[in-house]
């Protein structure tokens, strides 16, 4: 089995942002509205670097998926990307059709917190 | 005993330089192909965005990079035209609607006229800067789409078909790669676009790599020449079309003011590769 390179580092205008990958044993205990504050700086990293833009420049609430940018290759880079990190399973479908990026980032907070193991995955892939 | 040789599907010719003028008929033997490219400067600020719907014009202006709303917006100016042409329909009279998914029988299948006007089909694209539509007699789906970089497509790959993977993974690195990945990546999305099913059909589970002969049965796909940074693709459903006609749509033919309906309005010229 192959490993995929996946760069942590990318560029914009305004130089190079580091990403920063979040702490799997953090977000496993941590409650609701943290397990969401990390997820919410990792999506916008994620959807940052695909957009060439600084992660605090991404809108999460006002635009749907296509509109931020995402397509068909970015929707499967960044399913892949976010899968690999996050050990999860992502469905591409519900991803590229996703209203906002913050309801990715509700999906990934349900799938990742202790309530998740007791309760199943609330966004199953 | 008489024996009979099965002979190969005739490929289509796919004309691309030197064509003559549009005639915005449709016919059986042919597909018609329309390249987009985003207008910028003045063409950008004539584009004829008054033709658009509330919800087009809506979500033009949402995109978070202003480049991507006015590529949306040129794709959708130019579908209404090109499809008012086919139809002798105002471009701002066209209406659409979406067929039932084959999967679920929910509306949310392949982009259709409504009312549906037999027999005309087309498909709409658009990646990077780069837009195409595709107008025929019979289902089919187009994509386009910006050449992704290296460690996208090392990523990407693993979500294809066993053996298209190992083709990409045989096809070295560097552009040839890059290249081959965009082939197989846009023959593959205009299937499923064909189809109607979109990516919510696994692009791991159909064959639309190198050798032609394992691409599904009763689908034609073809390689659309684009540009030096896009890739193109076409599938046609049924019979193989004898000739696909690929144009580029001239930025001033977007532009707001131009009659476009009628017999004698002015249409895209032939047009040329992009360099």
């Amino acid at each position: 089995m192959t490993t995929l390179h996946m760069s942590q580092t990318y560029e914009t205008e305004n130089g190079l942002v580091h990403m920063t990958r979040p702490d799997m044993a953090v977000l496993a205990t941590a409650g609701l509205r943290e397990r969401t504050r990390i997820l919410e700086q990792y999506v916008r990293e994620e959807l940052g670097r695909i957009l060439g833009i600084e992660p605090h420049l991404v809108d999460t609430t006002g635009r749907p998926m296509g509109c931020l940018g995402i397509g068909s290759i970015s929707g499967i880079e960044l399913q892949y990307r976010m899968e690999a990190t996050l050990g999860v399973d992502v469905n591409l479908q519900r991803l590229l059709l996703a209203n906002s990026a913050q309801e990715l980032i509700d999906c990934l907070a349900g799938q990742l917190g202790p309530e998740a193991h007791l309760h199943g995955a609330a966004v199953p892939a | 005993m008489t024996t009979t040789a099965l002979l190969p599907a005739a490929r289509p010719v796919v004309n691309h330089q030197g064509l003559d003028r549009p005639d915005f008929t449709l016919s059986a033997d042919r597909v018609d192909l329309w390249l987009i490219r985003r207008p910028t400067g003045a063409d950008a600020d004539a584009l004829a965005v008054g033709e658009l719907d509330a919800e087009e014009r809506k979500r033009a202006d949402a995109f978070i990079r202003r480049s991507d709303g006015m590529l949306y917006a040129a794709a959708h100016v130019a579908v209404r035209r090109l499809l008012g042409r086919y139809t002798a329909t105002l471009p701002q009279d066209v209406r659409f609607m979406r067929e039932p998914c084959p999967g679920c029988g929910e509306a949310h299948g392949r982009p259709a006229l409504s009312p549906p006007p037999p027999p005309l089909h087309y498909s709409l694209s658009h990646s990077g800067g780069v837009a195409m539509v595709g107008v025929g007699t019979v289902p089919l789906g187009v994509d386009v789409e910006k050449l992704p970089g290296a460690e996208t497509v090392d990523i990407c790959s693993k979500a294809l078909h066993p053996d298209e993977q190992i083709e990409i993974a045989e096809a070295g690195t560097g552009d040839a790669r890059r290249h081959l990945f965009g082939q197989i990546w846009t023959r593959k999305e205009a299937f499923l676009k064909g189809l109607g099913t979109g990516l919510s059909r696994s692009p791991a589970e159909d064959y639309l790599g190198t050798d032609l002969d394992r691409h599904p049965e009763g689908w034609t796909m073809v390689g659309v020449p684009a540009d030096t940074t896009h890739a193109a693709a076409v599938a046609v459903k049924g019979q193989a079309p004898k000739v696909v006609n690929v144009r580029w749509v001239p930025d001033t033919w977007l532009a707001a003011g131009n009659t476009v309906c009628g017999a004698a309005a002015p249409g895209p010229n032939d047009t040329v590769l992009a360099s």
